[in-house]
């Protein structure tokens, strides 16, 4: 097991590294840098105006925004040692600290991504687990069917109608008290701070991101289920006269969630990346909103510490998977 | 801070109002008494300590904070509070809450159109800001002699802690402005030398005379200097995250993404004003989530989704409408290096092939005038704008191209050499939303009767204005889009978006043409209209209003025959506020914080 830990852990720092270098490398590719952006945005007569001398302000130079060569390497290799020593670099424009807007940014994206995933999961397993144990019931072909709608609803769609719908809260004469937990607070608030405005805030961006994970884990968990039930031991527990309960909670739930649970580390990344779209429709300040934005703002620095997050954030998290499902099932790290 | 605080005081009254209440009965037996307790617990946690008193419009109220959208379209977060170094609106917005410049502008005047109030651009009303009153102008139009306001302070908030502004601490803001501001082209093209003559007394010349300078250089409509402490403008970390000024309004705090909020400034010059206590300019941007807040009231006002525009009037009708004055104004633009569009009559064919009011009609956004008819090259700003639809006799002949003519346009294009019409790409970004894209699916459709098969391509932002937006359009393609949002004075639509010296020209080949080398003979683009180029100089050095609109006008008719250029509708900008938001006087976008917030009074 040692052995197996010290390979997979060292295998995640070059796989982070390499990711972040092909970030840089990519960041080369997208046409235009931020001069490119402010020189284009200008309103008034550039005559006495270069892009070169927009560069010059912004303290910014062709090794670092346009090289395509060797320069990259270098870049790669300057922005990692601040990394290593914990400064992410700074936003060209406003030098702000891309580190302290990462450390603000982080919680707010992790508790969307977790409320979600305790939304999906609870929603899921029990459903998957009732829909094999019922299974071509009324109850499975409607648990099936949910997850089929859940997994077509893209989150983006629902975010929206999700406001469509809960702005008319006052004209179905629903009292005050519900109308503040349907329409979730203007203001961002976090949980330190308001935990109750948090939550009112949370609650329905993280439901919405949690069904997409749901409808897949659902099905996972239902295919899973039919499985194990139908093994050997599974059978020798029936025979030995067991209740119903005990047969799935102790004997065949362990074994059908091992996948599962490999499926969910898998959906992490569709938590991440689905938090862009709804931190936007939900105003919720976290990692999603800052990526676009240094996208299209070309504020490279940032987007390469965001992506450094969340590279480290997906890789870390399949490395604990993998722990995880080599504890539950000594096979892996055999094999 | 004080969001904390309010939850976990809630927290503790309502621990605090149990143990009255277990108190209380204790010592009464009286359940109902204790029901009592509990209630002014509550009651306090209210913390209404001010008494409503009946107001009209006559009579302003003094408090409140108004909360809406600081922008409304887009994700609203400035990249950086520099707004002395940052040309985008997102920084140029609320810099106007915070700090003064030179002048500001009055309120134009207002029609109804469709039972909408429409505001005109008109900036005949200029006021002193930082400055007394409107400056003294000597020798021919180019020397202004400003005097600084006696009673402008810096806000009392440290480093300055109150101090006096200067005529050195305005120079000083020129100076970094022309040194380091990406919005400092005009400035360093039209500004010889600033001067401090006397404590308060400043003196700006120009190298000539310059019409539009009030607007477009010490107004700040367009991207002017702002009058900022040295104290913070010297410190580029301090001027990003937390400006201090001598505006109405008091900086508070910038939560990223969330919510920029300022306090009154009590201490303003122009005192009473601001009326209401606070500004909370949210950084939101969903059109569904703020029609929500505003469906539910916990929002004040907005600028309004130009495609929204219908189901917002029904779904708020008690709100206060508004449509203006800033008009999005763009077209189809072109590379003049390549054929098709090298040739006039291929662009003049483009133009009569538009259907420009039944796209307005179709759309079914709220109806634009001046800039955002479509029906003009240059400008947004009505006094200086001839509609060569219902003014054709005025116009002239030229009139004619902005017509719809299909017949005539097929003529055209078949005597250019397409007689079964051309395939074309329309590159543009996807980054102006659905509204802007229905817009263009329209002008698609208009011109294809014609013979224009157009291929919509919208590309990312970034990618889009670094290629495309700058004249790198490929041979079967043009470009279509907004070009500009700000300008307010055709003169920055002119030196920004036409005149080949112009490093943005929207138009190709790109790159700048020096002025030396202009006009060049022969030559297929703006860079070779010698009469143009003559207009476009003379109309900026006449300091006569009314004669600078004649010759504005003439530049019009030149540009309608040309088609550089082909305009079609923009989308004019609404604005929505609730009924209870009193004095709205609406002017423009970067002017708001000082020019319209800090008129507004709440009757709730």
């Amino acid at each position: 097991m040692r052995q197996y830990f010290i390979r997979r852990a060292l295998l995640v720092v070059p796989t982070v590294l390499g990711v972040t270098l092909l970030i840089t490398f990519l960041l080369q590719i997208l046409e235009g840098n931020i001069a490119d952006l402010i020189y284009a945005e200008s309103a008034t007569f550039n005559q006495e105006l270069t892009k070169e001398q927009i560069e010059d302000d912004l303290g910014v130079n062709d090794e670092l925004l346009g090289s395509r060569s060797l320069g990259i390497f270098v870049q790669w290799g300057e922005w990692m040692g601040g990394v290593a020593q914990g400064d992410f670099g700074e936003y060209f424009r406003s030098r702000r600290s891309v580190g302290g807007e990462l450390e603000n940014r982080i919680p707010v994206t992790l508790e969307l991504a977790g409320l979600a995933l305790f939304f999906s999961l609870i929603i899921a397993l029990p459903t998957g687990v009732i829909s094999a144990i019922r299974q071509d019931t009324l109850v499975d072909h409607t648990a099936r069917s949910f997850s089929i709608f859940m997994l077509a609803l893209p989150s983006f769609w629902l975010g929206t109608m999700y406001f469509v719908v809960v702005g008319r809260w006052d004209d179905w004469g629903l009292p005050q008290s519900i109308g503040d937990w349907l329409l979730p607070p203007s203001i961002y608030k976090d949980v330190w701070q308001d935990p109750e405005a948090n939550f009112r805030q949370m609650w329905a961006p993280a439901m919405i991101l949690g069904f997409a994970l749901a409808g897949s884990v659902m099905r996972l968990t239902r295919s899973q289920m039919l499985e194990v039930l139908r093994q050997d031991y599974v059978r020798t527990a029936w025979s030995k006269g067991l209740r119903e309960r005990t047969v799935v909670t102790r004997h065949a739930i362990k074994n059908a969630f091992i996948p599962v649970f490999s499926l969910i580390g898998v959906q992490i990344t569709i938590l991440v990346s689905g938090s862009v779209v709804l931190e936007r429709i939900f105003g919720l300040p976290g990692l999603g909103l800052m990526l676009i934005e240094a996208v299209t703002q070309r504020e490279y620095v940032a987007v390469q510490g965001v992506l450094l997050v969340v590279a480290a954030f997906v890789v870390i998290t399949n490395f604990l998977v993998d722990m995880v499902y080599s504890l539950l099932d000594p096979r892996i790290r055999y094999a | 801070m004080a969001a904390e605080s309010n939850y976990w005081s809630r927290f503790w009254r309502r621990r605090l109002s149990r143990r009255r209440l277990l108190q209380t009965t204790a010592v009464t037996g009286a359940g109902l008494a204790a029901a009592g307790v509990v209630g002014c617990g509550d009651d306090e946690g209210g913390g209404g300590d001010t008494q409503p008193t009946a107001t009209t419009e006559a009579s302003p109220r003094a408090g409140g904070t108004f909360r809406g959208p600081l922008v409304g379209l887009s994700t609203g977060n400035p990249p950086s509070l520099d707004s002395q170094r940052q040309l985008t609106f997102l920084a140029q917005i609320p810099a106007a809450y915070h700090y003064s410049r030179l002048l500001k502008f009055g309120a134009g005047a207002t029609k109804e159109v469709d039972g909408v109030t429409s505001v005109q651009i008109d900036f005949s009303n200029v006021e002193g800001d930082a400055c007394a009153d409107v400056p003294e102008i000597v020798d021919g139009g180019t020397v202004f002699n400003f005097k600084v306001r006696d009673n402008l302070n810096f806000h009392n908030v440290a480093p300055v802690n109150g101090r006096a502004v200067t005529a050195e601490d305005v120079k000083h803001s020129i100076d970094i402005f022309a040194a380091e501001s990406p919005n400092r082209g005009n400035w360093l093209a039209q500004v010889d030398k600033v001067e401090v003559t006397g404590p308060k007394d400043l003196t700006i010349t120009l190298k000539n005379p310059f019409g539009p300078a009030f607007q477009v250089l010490f107004g700040n409509n367009d991207g002017g200097p702002w009058v900022i402490p040295s104290e913070i403008l010297d410190n580029k970390d301090v001027a990003g995250k937390t400006p201090i000024g001598s505006g109405p309004w008091i900086f508070d705090s910038w939560e990223p993404n969330v919510v920029i909020r300022w306090k009154k400034n009590p201490d303003y010059y122009d005192a009473p004003l601001p009326y209401m206590d606070g500004f909370e300019g949210l950084l939101t941007a969903d059109p569904e989530q703020i029609l929500a807040n505003l469906k539910n009231e916990t929002f004040d006002g907005s600028l309004w989704s130009a495609d929204l525009w219908t189901r917002g009037r029904s779904e708020l009708p008690q709100g206060q409408w508004f449509t203006g004055p800033e008009h999005v104004w763009g077209g189809a633009y072109f590379n003049f290096a390549n054929p098709p569009f090298n040739d006039v009559r291929v662009r003049q064919a483009l133009s009569m092939a538009i259907d420009r009011p039944g796209i307005l009609s179709a759309l079914d956004q709220p109806r634009a005038t001046g800039g955002g008819s479509g029906l003009t090259h240059i400008s947004q700003y009505d006094k200086f704008w001839i509609d060569p639809i219902n003014d054709a006799a005025e116009f002239g002949p030229n009139a004619k191209y902005f017509a719809r003519d299909v017949t005539e346009a097929k003529a055209l294009l078949s005597a250019a050499g397409f007689p079964d019409g051309i395939d074309i790409t329309a590159n543009s970004s996807n980054i102006y939303g659905p509204g802007f894209g229905k817009q263009m699916e329209a002008v698609s459709d208009s011109a294809r009767e014609a013979g224009f098969r157009m291929n919509l391509n919208l590309g990312e932002y970034g990618g889009y204005l670094s290629t495309t937006f700058l004249g790198d359009i490929p041979p079967d393609g043009i470009g279509l889009a907004p070009l500009i949002g700000s300008p307010i004075d055709p003169h920055n639509i002119i030196f920004a978006v036409f005149h080949p010296s112009s490093g943005r020209h929207n138009w190709g080949p790109k790159g700048a043409v020096p002025a030396a080398d202009l006009p060049k003979a022969n030559d297929p683009s703006p860079a070779g209209d010698a009469d143009l180029l003559a207009l476009w100089t003379e109309q900026a050095q006449e300091i006569d209003e009314e004669a600078r609109a004649a010759l504005l006008k003439d530049v019009q008719r030149s540009m309608a025959e040309s088609m550089w250029l082909v305009p079609w509708p923009g989308v004019s900008t609404a604005y929505v506020y609730q009924p209870w938001v009193k004095n709205i006087r609406l002017i423009r976008g970067y002017g708001f914080g000082v020019e319209t917030a800090v008129n507004m009074w709440l009757d709730k």
